[in-house]
């Protein structure tokens, strides 16, 4: 349909007849051309919207510099918007407009200046300033001082479609410089809706920090652990304080990034001149145990402040975790350049610290005289722990603390381990000087602590050292039979021969000796070494006062200490006692009391197995020993030990010695034997024809002249290697001249016995079979392996040559000998598995099979403590051993083998787990708890002080006391074991 | 008996002491071979062959007592104990745990070779029906053997031996034993089994009368059960028809497979 307008005919009716105009375009040239002639560019203003933009776009491409015209319009764009899009109009058309020009007009645009940016022309201008606008930001880059404050109103102003690649290019690019690029980064941040919108990291290092930055204030959503290494440089780039201030802020905070990310936030916090300690003391009660102990070891490493103080809110703060508290007071006790003094003693008054931390602080004062008063406050506060009383004390050795703790000892109301502490303190070397003026109550107080072991033991330490005769006169009758009546006096004489278990069950015992038999008999390594009545354990108790009061003599360096020795030595003693009265006699008396010792059949055969043992160690022993032997009071006995003593630490000087013992008919034969047995593995060659001379008396003793022939040396002379084959070559000689000659033989590798050898190696004797293939395995000739594998393969042949057969071949280095051994491991009997494990293990071909062993409940017990005993220290291993200690189904001796064996750092929550565990039997528990001791980890200490303040168990509870006592102190001072530690410790680690 | 050549192992972890018995047991005449510990014993046992061992009780890695069950699995080498334990309960825990004779210490010498004496004898005597109770020959040709003065000097096979069980320990004390052996106090066991530690100790002791009646089968049983060790000892199983049948039928089959290999 057409449609008529009226109006619009009439209003052409009425325009007069147009008169041709000129053109439009020419128009606008000669208004071009005006304005340049007059420079008068108000003549733009006159002009409509249109005219002006296309007047202005001639005149931008006429004028040599565009500048004026630019900066006309950008003047008159702040009063009218239309100008603006002129002049984006005119920098479409100049290449060389400048990029502030562009950055200038198009934040405009952005900010609405022009109008509306829904607007078509507005949008549609802003669109044709992008790709100005990139090349803009290229020149930028390009130049070394960036206009950040028109970049930052630009990026604010523009919609974040349309900033956020532009910003990604500045903040990623290589090429961009660090203050810009790093304030892209920033704007970046802002800008970001998504973390996701992120581009890939970048690979420069620079680059990625910044990447880093913007992810890590996003969400850290792209983070990953192994970009905690790149975090590190964040000080040294170009981001600035605030910068890795916020960034490490950010990740700390950050509760999902894994801990090496938040604790190397930490770290870079920590770099910077002035940490945050507000958010770096919040991550210490992080919920990630990693994190906050991380943050925490990190706060303790600074010396600064700060620091300090941080550590001392977070050890007094009742709200913070227990680890974290303990950690804290832990490094406050090593602080040295900070007086932390007033802040330790809270702590070890603290309750609420784990015990770990009290002892701990309380034994740190002791590193400063002046803080005695706070020891002494600490020691006399009857609200202190018991333990921490006693730490006090060990901590106060000073030469002014001696009255105070002389009048501790005086005081009734103290408790035993603190008198013990105090006893500990007076030991030292400076509290030493007074001790003589205590003398006499310390001989008083030893007589009153006859139930309570460990004081007796603590006051005769202390006694020791005081020296003089009234301490020697009281030690006396302790280094004798003394011990055990004191110790007997202090029950009825009708319980003696109770079971142990009634005395505990029935509490008939004094409290302390109570205690120390259930430690005793929780922490004996088998259940043989558990006293089984309380004779027994009396025994085991006197022991340890002997060996202490006879060490005590022999610090006194005194004629009446080495004659009261003298006289202990006619008590009956125990091993251990010999061992400790041996050493006295070693340290008191002269050669010649030892010798007498050595000599007199009257005393204990141990004890004189001991002093002889002695005896031959010092320097002028061994010719002293040689001198008594003439003497008419040696017994057999006597003659035994010398000629021992010497063959142990004086055998090479002492051959001569022994070959003249061995040709005379005048010594018994027992002494001849063992004299020969001496000169084994000599290597002197004059011996040869003496031995030979033996060797071929047809009068003398079969047994002798085996053994002479068995001493012989090395290397032989041909004609005694053809006098010793003749012996053996025809006639079967007396078996012990036939072992000793076949022994011989091996050694001189003697390749003309080889087939003497061979023919021996199937004789029907047992003995003498595995003492002939010995002899060929010594020979070292590889050309009899298969002779042995025949031997070893034998249906006829005795086990035992069979396994000797295999022991020769593997000596041999022959591959075949493992096969043929390890059919021993599994289908024999407990006897030949364990020497063929031992075999293999020392061969070190025992492999995997070491952990099968272990593994296997129906292996017997002996084998696989021996497995245990090999175990590499492999993670393999490691967790075979942990599941072994785990399993409550195993045998308890095998669990404590493996509690024994696992390395108590990398496993100490498998020690922490069972050490807690109330359904482990005790020994198991016990061998657990002193993993974690020997562990020393936070964890360790958390637990020990658990079992000490919370465990159901009395031993378990003692156990960790002593562990944690001992752990608390170690680093302060170089305290000696005390006696429990020495009981658990035998034999084990 | 001819104690020149009897071979005594002489186990013991304080080399004074076994220096000292070895001394006094080569002047009797005997030849001693010494260890320090109970692995030891057991590593050389294979090839010793000792006519006897003396062991001690309290030793590193395992009690003499736990060599001496060991030994028992597979060895009939008589045993003496010499240990310092003295009461009742521990002679009677070695010679449960298979250990011939007893010996305390402080010992006196002609006392433990009176008692060696008599293990000897007891051994031959208890080998004398048995021509050679050991896997293999082992005495040497130019000397009876100890163990048995009067046996043929030529080698002979070793018959297969039957297993060498435990003794069978009463009730109470194999319970007493075990819980030992697992470290386990009665206080421990009562707050597992449920039942008081005084009724525990009762049943150890066999002390009937003390545990109520109603509450005596249940008692035992669970601290039986507790302690893993069966009421009643298993009785050694008779071959299962299939054991028997299933070689024959697989050399039956190898047979035909020949036969039909050949045709």
């Amino acid at each position: 349909m057409i449609t008529i307008d009226p109006l619009r005919w009439l209003k052409r009716r009425r325009t007069p007849p147009a008169i041709p105009a000129p053109s439009r375009d020419d128009a606008f040239s000669d208004i071009v051309r005006e304005i340049v002639l007059t420079d008068r560019l108000a003549i733009l203003d006159e002009l409509s919207t249109p005219d002006r933009t296309t007047v202005a776009v001639r005149l931008a491409v006429r004028v040599d510099d565009p500048r004026t015209l630019l900066q006309f319009l950008w003047r008159r764009a702040a009063i009218a918007p239309e100008y603006l899009l002129t002049l984006v109009a005119c920098l479409k058309v100049i290449d060389d407009a400048g990029a502030l020009w562009v950055i200038r007009a198009t934040t405009a645009l952005a900010e609405g200046r022009a109008g509306d940016l829904a607007a078509g022309p507005v949008m549609q201008a802003l669109l044709d300033c992008l790709p100005m606008l990139d090349v803009a930001l290229d020149q930028v880059v390009q130049r070394k001082r960036s206009p950040i404050r028109v970049l930052r109103r630009l990026f604010a102003a523009l919609t974040p479609e349309l900033a956020l690649p532009r910003l990604m290019r500045l903040a990623f690019d290589e090429a961009a410089p660090a203050i810009l690029a790093w304030a892209a980064a920033d704007w970046l941040v802002q800008c970001l809706p998504d973390p996701a919108t992120l581009i890939d990291p970048p690979m420069s290092p620079a680059a990625y920090l910044r990447w880093l930055y913007v992810n890590a204030l996003r969400g850290a959503a792209g983070i990953q652990p192994q970009d905690a290494s790149m975090l590190a440089s964040c000080s040294a780039s170009a981001a600035g304080a605030a910068r890795c201030e916020r960034l490490g802020c950010t990740l700390l905070e950050n509760g999902r990034l894994a801990p090496e990310i938040r604790l190397a936030a930490v770290d870079l916090l920590m770099q910077q001149e002035t940490p945050p300690w507000a958010a770096i003391t919040a991550a210490c009660a992080d919920e990630n145990e990693a994190v906050r102990r991380g943050t925490l070891a990190r706060i303790g490493s600074s010396s600064a402040r700060e620091a300090v103080v941080t550590l001392v809110r977070l050890a007094l703060r009742s709200d913070m975790p227990a680890d974290v508290r303990l950690m804290a007071a832990l490094r406050l006790s090593v602080e040295t350049q900070w007086d932390v003094a007033p802040v330790l003693q809270r702590c070890a008054l603290d309750a609420s610290l784990p015990l770990a931390g009290r002892l701990r602080a309380a034994a740190a004062l002791g590193r400063r005289q002046t803080n005695l008063p706070r020891l002494l406050a600490l020691m006399h506060d009857p609200q202190a722990h018991i333990e921490v009383r006693a730490a006090a004390a060990r901590a106060a050795a000073f030469p002014t603390a001696a009255p105070h703790l002389f009048r501790m000892l005086l005081d009734p109301s103290t408790p035993a381990s603190v008198m013990i502490a105090v006893c500990d303190a007076l030991a030292t070397p400076a509290c030493r000087a007074v001790l003589p003026s205590i003398r006499p109550v310390l001989v008083r107080l030893l007589d009153a602590a006859r139930p309570d072991v460990a004081l007796t033991l603590a006051i005769i330490r202390v006694l020791g050292i005081a020296g003089g005769d009234a301490a020697i006169a009281a030690l006396a009758p302790l280094a004798g039979m003394g011990a055990i009546a004191r110790l007997q006096s202090t029950v009825p004489p009708d319980m003696l021969d109770v079971p142990v278990e009634t005395c505990l069950e029935r509490a008939l015992l004094p409290a302390p000796m109570l205690t120390r038999l259930s430690v005793v008999l929780a922490t004996t390594p088998t259940v043989a070494e558990q006293p089984t009545t309380l004779t027994q354990f009396m025994a085991h108790e006197a022991d340890l006062v002997r060996c202490a009061a006879i060490e005590a003599l022999s610090m006194s360096d005194s004629s009446r200490a080495r004659e009261t020795i003298l006289v202990a030595l006619r008590h009956a003693p125990s091993p251990t006692v010999a061992a400790a009265l041996a050493e006295a006699l070693d340290v008191l008396g002269s050669l010649r009391d030892m010798l007498q010792v050595v000599v007199d059949p009257d005393l204990d055969p141990t004890l004189r197995w001991h002093v002889a043992d002695r005896l031959a160690r010092r320097v002028d022993g061994p010719a002293l020993i040689r001198e008594a032997w003439g003497r008419s009071d040696l017994d057999a006995f006597g003659c035994e030990l010398l000629i021992d003593a010497l063959a142990r630490h004086d055998a090479k000087a002492s051959a001569p010695f022994f070959m003249q013992l061995a040709n005379d008919p005048g010594v018994s034969s027992i002494s001849r034997e063992r004299a020969l047995a001496a000169l084994e593995g000599a290597t002197d060659g004059s011996l040869e024809d003496l031995l030979m001379r033996l060797v071929n008396d047809e009068h003398l003793d079969p047994v002798l002249r085996g053994r002479a022939a068995a001493s012989l040396p090395a290397a032989l002379s041909p004609a005694t290697r053809d006098t010793l084959r003749d012996l053996v070559r025809t006639d079967s000689p007396p078996a012990p001249l036939l072992i000793g000659v076949l022994r011989a033989l091996g050694r001189t590798r003697d390749a003309a016995a080889l087939p003497i050898l061979m023919r021996y190696s199937f004789d029907q004797r047992s003995v003498i079979a595995q003492i002939a293939i010995d002899a060929l395995a010594t020979s070292g000739d590889s050309a009899i392996s298969p002779m042995l594998v025949r031997v070893a393969l034998s249906p006829q042949a005795d086990a035992a040559v069979k396994l000797v057969a295999i022991e020769a071949l593997l000596r041999l280095g022959e591959p075949d000998a493992v096969r043929l051994l390890r059919p021993y491991l599994r289908n024999h009997s407990v006897v030949f598995q364990m020497r063929a494990f031992r075999l293999l293990a020392d061969a070190g071909q025992i492999g995997d099979e070491v952990e099968r062993l272990a593994r296997d409940r129906l292996c017997p017990t002996s084998l696989r403590l021996c497995a245990l005993e090999h175990l590499p220290c492999n993670p393999s291993a490691g967790a075979l051993l942990a599941n072994l200690l785990r399993d409550a189904r195993e045998d308890p001796t095998v669990r404590t083998a493996a509690a024994a064996r696992l390395h108590a750092r990398e496993h100490g929550a498998t020690l922490a787990e069972v050490a807690l565990d109330a359904t482990a039997p005790l020994i198991v528990r016990c061998t657990c708890i002193a993993g974690l001791g020997v562990s020393g980890e936070i964890d360790a200490l958390l637990t020990l002080t658990n079992l000490t303040e919370h465990d159901r168990d009395p031993v378990v509870r003692e156990r960790a006391r002593i562990e944690l006592r001992s752990l608390a102190m170690q680093p302060l001072n170089n305290r000696a074991p005390d006696e429990h530690h020495a009981y658990h410790h035998h034999g084990r680690r | 008996m001819n104690t020149t050549h009897t071979t005594i192992m002489v186990v013991d972890d304080d080399p004074a002491i076994s220096t000292l018995i070895s001394h006094q047991l080569r002047s009797l005449g005997y030849r001693t071979v010494c260890l320090r510990d109970g692995f030891q014993a057991l590593q050389q046992l294979a090839t010793v062959q000792p006519d006897l061992i003396l062991l001690d009780v309290m030793m590193p890695h395992m009690s003499g007592w736990d060599v001496c069950r060991q030994i028992r699995t597979c060895s009939e080498a008589p045993i003496i104990l010499l240990t310092a334990k003295d009461a009742d309960a521990d002679v009677i825990n070695g010679l449960n745990a298979g250990a011939d004779d007893y010996v305390t210490k402080p010992y006196r010498i002609a006392q433990l070779h009176a008692r060696i004496e008599a293990t000897l004898r007891r051994s031959v005597q208890r080998t004398r029906p048995r021509p050679a109770a050991r896997a293999g020959p082992t005495s040497v040709d130019d000397r009876p053997s100890p163990s048995s003065p009067t046996a043929s000097p030529t080698p002979e096979v070793a018959p297969a031996r039957p297993p060498v069980t435990p003794p069978r320990l009463r009730l109470g004390a194999t319970l007493r034993e075990e819980r030992l052996r697992r470290g386990v106090s009665l206080y421990q066991a009562e707050q597992v089994c449920h039942v008081r530690w005084d009724y525990l100790q009762a049943i150890e002791q066999e002390q009937w009368e003390y545990v109520p009646k109603a509450r005596r089968q249940s008692a035992v049983r669970m601290y039986a059960a507790y302690l893993g060790v069966p009421l009643r000892y298993p009785q050694p199983r008779r071959a299962s028809f299939a054991s028997v049948a299933a070689p024959l039928v697989a050399v039956a089959l190898m047979l035909v497979v020949v036969v039909v290999y050949f045709l």
